[in-house]
């Protein structure tokens, strides 16, 4: 379809709100408060931690349980250059000037046209499975997109299912319908095929469930005003997190306290802002991800595409794909060429070669690969000869749907997980040239957040090993400890919540726990280098319970009990400091078990959501 | 509705597309014209001759052209104007598209 937008008020209308459920957040505020703030409890917190690790290493490990002391306290090393990484990934937050929608195609080339002339986008709507009434939401809302300018807008359904009833939806929607006759490359072979038989200077990727708020080109398409900007994402929200019940009405009614129960709970939030009980239960919601760690990669260009919700230029993925591909057909050419010692025989052999190798080749727009988003940000970012630039814009301009339940969670999860970290073995970011030193930090850090079962798993046993055997891995839990640790602790706690202020960071910490046993999966999986499989995050709700997803969660759960009970029977309190250790263990158990709570619960007693439908 | 000229010399296929620009608006269909008629050949000389742009488009349409073409096969470029051949350098497609000066230097090649 094709639809000539005509000239329209330029003056920013405001965000609509037609989509069933909950507004969009909108980011929260950030300013050089914020960021002073924020830099000076990180700093002050690092300073503690290393002040804490080196008394830990030097001072405190247990000599008669060397190796699980030596074990824990690396654990913790690891976990400090975690927050480390955290704390200079989100050091600056910065939103990029906005600027007015480009009127023509030459207000975003470097080198502008003879013959001017509208510009062309292209709405790629990617499918495979999902079925023809959501994605009809989707087609629908990317056809009623708005634009200040005249724009030659074209809505590609890319059907990767070969389905005659989606072809039979794209002809009632007027859309263009694509689809091709295998599915070679996935999500991102999809795109290809879309690439090579449309036309647009920009184009936007939606998945099936992403429904684009009108404004998203009006708002998007100024910074492509700068033509070193290749693409553009915008956060990701789902329209269909469970906002839970607010602390008052939920002490009043579920737990039957009446009208003392609403006041305590009026109280509560006096203290401590709005309280929702059972919100996002599977820690879905992305704010986290997005309002932060996004957002604190704009300032040094580091950004990193996402999928739906993003707009990219053309010329810049081909590009680079292009580049790719006679770069790969170069290095498979050489050394045999390079065997060859007359001249003219050893062109014409390169030649050849060069052609034959360029048959078998593959041009990869985007990196056909799980996590063709990221991977393809950073072949763009390492670009030396172009420099391109990418923007995080931090307003929701596209909605979506989330992981229907936990197994669906459980797949999504573990997609980016093992594409992640199959980047970092295959092709690391780190020894890429073309990065500078912060991109790389950038990346670094988002490979090394995916290690964490390596230290939450084993700092989650210490306390239970500690209460079921008596084996402690400090040397004792006396004064000095918490004199070193407490400050440290209260310290990142505090830069942590300056650091991420506004924003809902609960769940992202539970489930930093609690997908301990996904994480270790998807390392695993990679360094066996097994085949990564493109999963499809199923966007409808499974019949079947997800109970075997929470085995590992159940079974530490059962040793924590035990711990608990064991740790409790065995304590003398008249013993010097046994008091403190066991209060201490006791403390991190119930903390830790908490924190597995809510997955457990999610697998086992799914709950029942309306289902989200036109 | 875009017009290719096709000659061929001595097995050899003379391609020359009658456009002025060979980019994303027009590699679609370029590519689909095109791509048919070069099956089995083993030398195709692209003809920039009416051509004054070229974008990474056209260049990905140049590829899957070679990419049907018989295995070993070779294609070339003439008339490649200064913008052409710094597009085909920075992409480091040089090597793959030695590019002429006109189609019969590319022919003799």
């Amino acid at each position: 379809m094709t639809v000539a937008i005509g000239e329209r008020s330029a003056s920013a209308p405001p965000r609509s709100l037609r989509l069933q459920e909950r507004a969009p957040d909108e980011p929260a505020l950030r300013n050089g408060a914020r960021d002073f703030v924020f830099q000076a409890l990180a700093t002050f917190a690092l300073a503690l931690g290393g002040f804490y690790l080196a008394w830990r290493w030097s001072a405190s490990l247990n000599p008669a349980s060397p190796a699980f002391s030596v074990g824990i306290a690396a654990a913790e090393t690891l976990a400090y250059v975690g927050s480390v990484l955290f704390f200079l990934s989100i050091w600056r937050l910065q939103d990029p000037p906005l600027r007015p929608p480009p009127r023509t195609v030459n207000d975003v080339l470097a080198e502008p046209l003879d013959d001017d002339r509208p510009l062309r986008v292209d709405v790629f709507v990617t499918t495979y499975d999902e079925p023809v009434e959501l994605v009809r939401l989707s087609v629908r809302d990317a056809k009623a997109l708005r634009y200040p300018h005249p724009l030659v807008l074209r809505v590609h359904l890319l059907d990767d299912g070969r389905r005659p009833e989606m072809r039979a939806m794209a002809a009632e929607e007027g859309v263009a319908y694509l689809t091709r006759e295998t599915n070679a490359g996935f999500k991102a072979g999809n795109l290809r095929n879309g690439l090579e038989r449309t036309d647009g200077d920009l184009v936007v990727i939606c998945d099936a469930d992403t429904r684009p708020l009108p404004e998203l080109l009006e708002e998007t398409l100024g910074h492509f005003r700068d033509p070193r900007v290749a693409w553009v994402q915008t956060p990701q929200s789902f329209y269909d997190v469970d906002p839970g019940t607010p602390l008052p009405e939920w002490l009043a009614r579920r737990a039957r306290l009446g009208r003392a129960g609403r006041l305590a709970g009026r109280i509560a939030e006096r203290l401590v802002g709005p309280v929702a009980v059972g919100a996002d239960p599977l820690g879905t919601d992305p704010r986290a991800f997005y309002d932060v760690v996004q957002r604190g990669r704009n300032w040094c260009n580091a950004a990193f595409c996402c999928g739906a919700g993003s707009v990219h230029r053309r010329e810049a993925v081909m590009e680079g794909a292009l580049r790719r591909f006679a770069g790969g057909v170069r290095a498979s050419v050489r050394p045999l060429a390079a065997r060859v010692r007359d001249p003219a025989l050893r062109e014409a052999l390169a030649r050849a070669l060069a052609s034959q190798a360029a048959r078998h080749g593959e041009l990869q727009p985007y990196t056909f690969h799980v996590s063709e988003d990221i991977y393809t940000s950073v072949l763009l970012h390492a670009d030396r000869e172009r420099r391109w630039r990418s923007v995080y814009h931090p307003r929701v301009l596209t909605r979506m749907l989330s992981p229907q339940d936990p197994l669906a969670w459980s797949i999504q999860r573990f997609k980016y997980a093992s594409g992640t970290l199959d980047i970092a073995v295959r092709d690391n970011p780190l020894r890429r040239r073309g990065l500078d030193a912060w991109q790389k930090l950038m990346y670094g850090a988002t490979m090394y957040a995916y290690l964490a079962p390596l230290w939450t798993l084993p700092l989650m046993l210490a306390p239970v090993v500690y209460l079921l055997l008596g084996v402690a891995p400090v040397r004792a839990y006396d004064g000095a400890l918490w004199a070193h640790l407490l400050p440290f602790l209260v310290a990142s706690r505090l830069a942590l919540w300056a650091g991420t202020w506004g924003v809902p960071t609960r769940r992202s910490e539970q489930y930093h726990l609690a997908g301990f046993w996904l994480n270790l999966r998807a390392l695993w999986h990679v360094l066996a280098r097994r085949p990564l499989r493109f999963a499809v995050t199923p966007k409808v709700r499974a019949a079947r319970r997800s109970a075997g997803l929470a085995v590992p969660h159940l079974v530490l759960l059962a040793a924590m009990a035990a711990a608990l009970a064991m740790g409790t029977a065995r304590l003398d309190p008249r013993a010097p400091g046994a008091l403190g250790a066991w209060a201490a263990n006791v403390f991190w158990t119930l903390h830790n078990g908490a924190s597995l709570l809510p997955f457990v619960v999610a697998a086992l007693w799914p709950r029942r959501r309306r289902e989200v439908a036109p | 509705m875009l017009h290719v000229r096709f000659a061929e010399t001595n097995g050899a296929l003379i391609v020359t597309p009658l456009v002025s620009r060979l980019d994303a608006g027009t590699a679609p269909e370029f590519r689909a014209t095109v791509t048919p008629a070069v099956a089995g050949r083993r030398l195709v000389v692209v003809s920039l001759s009416h051509v004054r742009a070229v974008d990474a488009s056209g260049l990905a349409a140049l590829v899957a052209v070679l990419q049907g073409m018989a295995p070993g096969g070779e294609l070339r470029i003439a008339h490649a104007d200064a913008r052409v051949r710094a597009l085909l350098a920075s992409t480091r497609l040089d090597e793959l598209f030695p590019s002429f000066e006109d189609a019969t230097s590319a022919l003799l090649a």
